[in-house]
């Protein structure tokens, strides 16, 4: 997927961009996961979450399991995945200022 | 606290931002993003029994069309479903979806594997013969299993050194 580099203030938040950057490498991860990955607590997970829920940028479902506790379950939506990969290309060109090292290259297809 | 994380902790407590990023800052940023990307590869470990048994839920499949006309759809809804309950099992152990970048990391043995099953179901159609349904089978399990395996090592390699170049 490409995108045109565009700053995204709300993914920009560390928790936010890691979050964005797990979710634009998987089909969907369950809030323990994303939670431990992140090394945070459940509020802070959740407070995130909800962030960018609001924006439209991801989507949390709680499918209910056979006799088991549901779980979230999370997924980047499609503009989520276009304003990831947008902020990620502006970053690069930010950085480039100072590095003519490796581009970072992302494919969110 | 470095002035980067009390701005950035400003943005992540919604507050107003007061400005975009230095250079520095946004190299920070995607280091953060490539550490990610890393403790992802280290997650994605998939469970020793998931390409057995996922290239047996195949192999089934496949052989079912030799099989009398009254056991060849009892036995596809077997084989659809071994696949299935695997995959969702995969995901309970993992906490994550399959990896979408497959075909972007993994291409090579990802589309060997393609090719071995399209192929695979094709001689079963054209030969029915149940020499041949079974050898095809057994190729479809060994192919499932090695290159599923390789495709996982390649995308947690690409993984694990950033998808950066």
């Amino acid at each position: 997927m490409t995108a045109l580099p565009q700053f995204d203030e709300l993914i920009h938040a560390p928790n936010r961009l890691k979050i964005c950057a797990l979710l634009s490498t998987v089909t969907t991860a369950e809030f323990g996961t994303l939670r431990d990955t992140l090394g945070v607590a459940d509020s802070v997970t959740s407070k995130q979450l909800k962030v960018l829920s609001e924006a439209g940028f991801v989507k949390l479902s709680k499918p209910t399991g056979i006799g088991g506790r549901a779980k979230t379950w999370v997924t980047l939506t499609p503009a989520g995945r276009r304003a990831f990969v947008g902020h990620l290309a502006m970053l690069q060109q930010m950085a480039a200022d100072i590095s003519a090292g490796g581009e970072y290259e992302h494919d969110g297809s | 606290m470095l002035e980067r994380d009390c701005y950035l902790s400003g943005m992540e407590n919604n507050s107003e931002p007061t400005r975009r990023p230095s250079p520095d800052e946004a190299r920070a940023s995607l280091d953060d993003v490539r550490r990610m990307e890393g403790d992802l590869a280290d997650r994605l470990v998939t469970p020793w029994w998931y390409y057995p048994g996922v290239g047996l839920g195949e192999a089934l499949m496949v052989s079912s069309m030799a099989f009398p006309s009254s056991l060849r759809a009892p036995a596809l809804v077997i084989g659809v479903a071994v696949v299935g309950l695997l995959f969702s099992a995969y995901m309970r152990l993992t906490g994550l979806g399959m990896s979408n970048q497959y075909f972007t990391l993994a291409r090579r043995w990802s589309i060997s594997l393609l090719v071995v099953v399209v192929v695979a179901i094709a001689i079963v159609l054209l030969i029915d013969q149940p020499v041949i349904v079974a050898a095809t089978a057994v190729t479809i399990f060994v192919a499932t299993v090695v290159l599923g395996r390789r495709a996982d090592s390649a995308l947690r390699d690409r993984l694990s050194h950033g998808v950066a170049r």
